[in-house]
């Protein structure tokens, strides 16, 4: 599976105009709009802008569960969960609930297995998130802008190979 | 003819086993344009902007010193997410696209409004196709 999200993209002109010590955080908001994370410190504001691409790459495996009972079969799939561990899906890659219900239906029809019974489903997984940012920090007292910054990158995570089992039951 | 028979029972198997998904989610609190276009800076106060927004999605809290949770932003955000799901047999590809409305009130030590910032997108999402 191929799943591309793409944030709008980096308005890097409107990063170029911000002038540090001379505009002021109306300046910021009229250019960047309103940011993504808002923070505090004692004597700074700091505002963010995300923007980035997440890549989800999955293949998946359909086993029916009755195969299992194969000599050999289920102990190789028992062996092979048991050196990868539990995948965690982080935020960005969470399916809706629509697509996981429509996921499952699919994957037991795939699985050609009877609606009353079930399979296993091995799934190898590669996940990529790259979020670029761009961090504006103003100053509390005068509204002025202290500093900018842009970050490229900085969730640059990548998974290769994470083998996930889960059971489908339709019964 | 059993070739023929077997070529037809793989089709319909692929038939059967390739399906398309078309989603759309929206979340967040309803964000009308003519509300936020009534929250005036320096003017309107943190009671106008619930009555007129209603409760906000996040509450960002100032944390300078003798500042009790002094409520210094509101955030206000809509997410429409439009999906395209493609699956054949072991291989399923997606597409995703997902705009926001999206309004960031911030007050001063008054609690009266200082600055209002908006984008309104969540119109935009388009579905496509995930190659």
């Amino acid at each position: 599976m191929a799943q591309v999200e793409v944030r709008r993209p980096f308005p890097v002109a409107d990063f170029d105009a911000i002038e540090v010590g001379a505009n002021g955080r109306a300046d910021v908001l009229a250019r960047l709009g309103p940011p993504d994370r808002l923070s505090y410190t004692l004597a700074d504001e700091v505002l963010e802008y995300d923007t980035g691409r997440h890549r989800a790459t999955d293949l998946r495996f359909f086993v029916p569960s009755d195969a299992l009972r194969l000599p050999g079969l289920g102990t190789a799939m028992g062996i092979l969960g048991f050196f990868f561990e539990p995948f965690e899906e982080s935020e960005a890659f969470r399916q809706p609930r629509e697509l996981r219900a429509s996921t499952a239906v699919l994957g037991a029809v795939g699985g050609l297995v009877p609606f009353t019974g079930g399979s296993d489903v091995l799934t190898l997984r590669g996940r990529q998130l790259r979020t670029d940012r761009i961090r504006v920090i103003v100053d509390r007292e005068t509204l002025r802008v202290k500093q900018k910054a842009l970050l490229l990158a900085t969730d640059d995570l990548e998974r290769q190979s994470i083998v996930d089992r889960a059971t489908l039951r339709t019964d | 003819m059993r070739r023929f028979g077997a070529l037809l029972t793989g089709l319909g198997v692929a038939v059967l086993v390739s399906g398309c998904v078309l989603t759309q989610t929206t979340d967040g609190s309803p964000l009308a344009r003519d509300a936020v276009n009534e929250i005036v800076p320096g003017t309107s106060t943190r009671a106008d902007v619930t009555r007129l927004l209603g409760t906000p999605d996040e509450i960002v809290y100032s944390n300078r010193e003798h500042d009790r949770l002094f409520e210094r932003a509101y955030r206000y955000e809509r997410t429409r997410r439009k999906t395209t799901y493609f699956t054949l047999i072991l291989f399923s590809a997606a597409n995703s696209d997902k705009n926001s409305d999206h309004v960031v009130i911030f007050f001063d030590d008054r609690g009266v409004v200082e600055d209002v910032a908006t984008r309104f997108e969540m119109d935009e999402p388009r579905y496509g196709t995930p190659f």
